[in-house]
């Protein structure tokens, strides 16, 4: 297991946002977190990059996460934010180098890293030097999981990637996910409102709803229940 | 009448709260009779607290950030110093008249306001208040020193004891008070906080930002001119160090933010620590800024939205810990909101639909639309129409220019080149809060909501402009804020704010602002992103029963389950060219919207 969460209770002063949270991925594999608005996706990624107070056990390679965010960015763990969170006055090339100061290395590795984004996200190489608040919504976001490639992350947590893309866009970035796992087979895990796109990519999904977990299993189990079919995947 | 927007007793109680420190302000001739010292400083205090304030009406509540507010401060002193010199006429009238002056120098600062925001504002009313500063020298006013300084004007309160003048300035306080508090609790009050919290949503809404934005200046420059008037006679001499220099505009600046900015009461407190504190310390001689200094830091450091904001959410606290809130209910309300549902109606009268295809009478009416961004054509050749009670999907990959075409029907870019048209009128290059005017509404992609205030606030601020307003007092504002909650299922959250709402809400939200405006057609930017699955099929339900209740709708989305079934025709962009027009079923079969858009997916 590459990260074990144990009993993960977050409070947001008296209202508690996540009960005994408990999920664990193996080193290669993709799992996905679906759920309506509100309950807890974000939150869930939130605690592990350390950026909400939580309470409960999380292990990262069988050893307890760092307090920091930046010291648990350094051990590996990257997030692509809901929303992006890109830096939107930079250059869309700045902001790929700045998701490479989590490695000490020197320009020459990070342009082999770059090299890497550039043919997964060929737009992006014909737009570096522009600024990134010019790109379209779908390019933005490619930059955002761009920027979470550079820092060569053992375990990248995307949340909510699709959002507000059009049909075409998400099918590119669907295929930037699937060359990601098969080439690096990088560990992934995926918060998604749309629950069409989350089963499409992942081995394991977890059902996340008010807080808590609801079900997990393979994608296949969970497709084959009615109930989630009918209530996610629009039946 | 209306539980869900009034609290009246509450008010009641808490301005009554607000006359204890009044009437004891009253009774310190009486209480320290012995002490000028104290009743000087208490002077100064209050003329501070008059500049504190005016600077809070335009920065803290417009977020118009000013650093330069001794321009109008000098501009009010030198005003009345000169008159009294040049006419020997009472500071009763000198006063009011630096204060008109005062007004009219906002009015001069304005007009940069109109196009600059932020750090560049600051500066440039920086700039001018040291322009001034420079002037004032150079012009040769002085009777007798150096600096510009005019010293013993004739009929200033010098024959005033202290006490007098304590009364006076007092006074002056008061009525400053009460004024701009009723400016800030009045509908002006309302658009100038929406404009601090978000300028294109407030255009959105149908608000003038110019106009508003002015009149802020105008009040900041009148309130602060009058009390540097009130400040030249009281100390019977002008100078550029007492109302002219940069350091009177960076104090006024920390009474306000030590007090609390956006409360107008707050800056009180804020100028009196401040004045009482200075005058006090000043035996200390230089130690005396390293201390305030300090005092200051540690003020904002444990208190950091200022004296007044603090104390205000500690005592809410200990009042909530006393009596625990029983939470009002609507239901009464929501049972006539639901009966008005079924048969609700816009003010306007709407035309019937007409059937897709009569192309002789469009509502909306766009022709060969063009923008261009740099070298960037953002949008060419752009034509489409939009019927009365129809309802037009337009899409589009990310970046095609769906969100800049309705920036540019909105008014809020300038197109280049083409026409559009609404209800056969020419409306092209036409300002927001005018576009709105003419009946036109539009939601934003990401919602947003101003977020200091609740969900019945927020829609009162659209309804500020409702045309139905405009022209006619048929019903009540209130009355109508109520029925725009209704219409979108917002009634029970009405006193809710925007932050504990789900997504799904805040979109209801949205609409609801849009619909405040009294629409004719509605521009939905994006409704349904990141909604879920019974979350959208209750948006769509919505949108069909808007189009039932007679508005066409234009509708912006990427979850084509979503929106195929919901709209009549559809209208494809890409690279900001039509690339195809029709109804659903034959837009799907398109080849190149396959392409370029739905990817065989379309989910």
């Amino acid at each position: 297991m590459i990260l074990t969460v144990k009993d993960l209770d977050v409070y947001y002063g008296k209202a508690q946002a996540l009960h005994e949270v408990n999920l664990s991925i193996e080193a290669g594999e993709f799992v996905s977190v679906i759920g309506p608005n509100g309950a807890g996706k974000t939150t869930l990624f939130n605690a592990i990059s350390g950026f909400v107070p939580h309470r409960g056990q999380i292990n990262f390679e069988e050893r307890p996460l760092p307090r920091r965010p930046d010291q648990i960015v350094r051990l590996g763990i990257i997030h692509c934010p809901e929303g992006r969170s890109l830096f939107p006055y930079l250059s869309v090339q700045d902001n790929l180098n700045l998701g490479a100061y989590r490695l000490k290395v020197g320009d020459r590795q990070i342009n082999t890293e770059l090299e890497t984004v550039y043919q997964l996200f060929p737009v992006l190489k014909g737009r570096a030097r522009q600024m990134a608040h010019t790109l379209s919504g779908g390019e933005q976001q490619m930059l955002a999981i761009g920027r979470a490639l550079m820092g060569r992350p053992k375990l990248l947590m995307l949340d909510e990637p699709t959002l507000g893309l059009a049909p075409i866009v998400r099918a590119n970035i669907s295929e930037a996910l699937r060359a990601i796992q098969q080439r690096y087979r990088m560990t992934i895990l995926l918060a998604e409102q749309n629950a069409t796109f989350a089963f499409e990519h992942s081995q394991r999904i977890y059902l996340l709803e008010t807080g808590q977990v609801v079900r997990q299993g393979t994608a296949d189990e969970l497709r084959a229940d009615e109930s989630i079919a009918k209530s996610y995947l629009g039946g | 009448m209306t539980p869900a927007l009034a609290r009246p007793k509450w008010q009641l109680i808490r301005y009554a709260l607000y006359l204890i420190p009044l009437v004891f302000l009253f009774l310190v001739p009486q209480l320290f009779a012995q002490n000028p010292f104290l009743l000087n400083v208490l002077i100064l205090a209050n003329i501070w607290a008059i500049f504190a304030m005016s600077w809070d009406i335009l920065s803290g509540y417009t977020g118009q950030i000013s650093f330069g507010h001794s321009f109008f401060i000098g501009l009010g002193g030198y005003t009345s110093a000169l008159l009294s010199l040049a006419t020997g006429w009472s500071p009763w009238l000198t006063i009011p008249i630096g204060g008109v002056v005062a007004a009219l120098g906002g009015l001069i600062l304005a007009a940069p306001a109109l196009r600059l925001r932020g750090p560049y504002l600051a500066l440039i009313t920086l700039v001018i208040a040291l322009a001034l500063q420079r002037l004032v020298p150079m012009l040769n006013l002085s009777s007798s020193g150096a600096e510009g300084a005019i010293l013993c004007f004739p009929k200033c309160f010098i024959s005033y004891n202290v006490t007098t003048k304590y009364y006076y300035s007092l006074i002056l306080l008061a009525l400053v008070t009460v004024g701009l508090l009723l400016v800030a609790r009045s509908r002006l009050g309302r658009a100038f906080e929406a404009i601090r919290d978000d300028e294109e949503a407030a255009a959105a809404a149908g608000l003038h930002v110019s106009k508003y934005k002015s009149l802020a200046f105008l009040i900041s420059g009148f309130v602060a001119g009058l009390g540097g008037a009130f400040l030249v006679n009281h100390m019977t001499f002008a100078s550029s160090g007492l109302v002219l220099s940069l350091n009177v505009s960076i104090e006024v600046i920390i009474a306000a933010v030590l007090g609390g900015m956006g409360t107008i009461i707050g800056p009180i407190g804020g100028a009196y620590f401040m004045v009482v504190l200075r005058e006090y310390l000043r035996p200390l001689g230089i130690w005396r800024f390293f201390i305030f200094t300090l005092l200051a830091i540690l003020v904002l450091f444990f208190l950091p939205r200022g004296l007044f904001t603090e104390l205000r959410l500690r005592l809410r606290q200990f009042w909530r810990q006393l009596f625990p809130s029983t939470p009002v209910s609507y239901r009464p309300l929501q049972a006539a909101a639901d009966q008005a549902d079924g048969a609700p109606r816009p003010l306007q009268s709407v035309p019937s639909p007409k059937q897709a295809g009569d192309a002789s009478d469009w509502l909306l009416e766009v022709k060969d639309l063009r923008k261009a961004f740099g070298g960037l054509l953002a949008v060419n050749k752009m034509s489409f129409g939009v019927h009365p009670g129809e309802i037009l999907g337009f899409i589009g990959p990310n970046g095609a220019g769906k969100t800049t075409v309705f920036n540019l029907i909105m008014g809020l870019f300038h197109p280049d080149g083409g026409q559009v048209r609404f209800r056969g009128r020419e409306i092209t290059g036409w300002l927001p809060h005018r576009v709105v005017g003419a009946g036109i509404a539009r939601t934003f992609q990401i919602p947003r909501p101003f977020a200091h205030k609740t969900v019945a606030e927020n829609v009162a601020i659209p309804a500020l402009s409702g045309r139905h307003f405009a022209r006619s007092r048929s019903i009540r504002r209130e009355e109508w804020v109520q029925r725009c909650c209704a219409r979108t299922g917002l009634l029970a959250k009405a006193d809710i704010y925007p932050s504990e709402l789900p997504d799904a809400d805040l979109r209801r939200l949205e609409i609801a602002k849009a619909l405040a405006t009294d629409p004719e057609l509605l521009l939905l930017d994006e409704p349904f992103a990141g909604l879920s699955l019974a979350e959208m099929e209750e948006i769509s339900q919505l949108i069909e029963r808007l189009r039932r209740e007679g508005h066409a709708i234009v509708l912006v989305d990427h979850n084509m389950r979503g929106l195929m079934k919901l709209v009549d025709r559809v209208v494809v962009i890409n690279f900001g060219e039509k690339l195809a027009e029709g109804r659903p079923d034959q837009v799907a079969e398109n080849q190149d919207v396959q392409e370029a858009y739905l990817a065989g997916g379309g989910r």
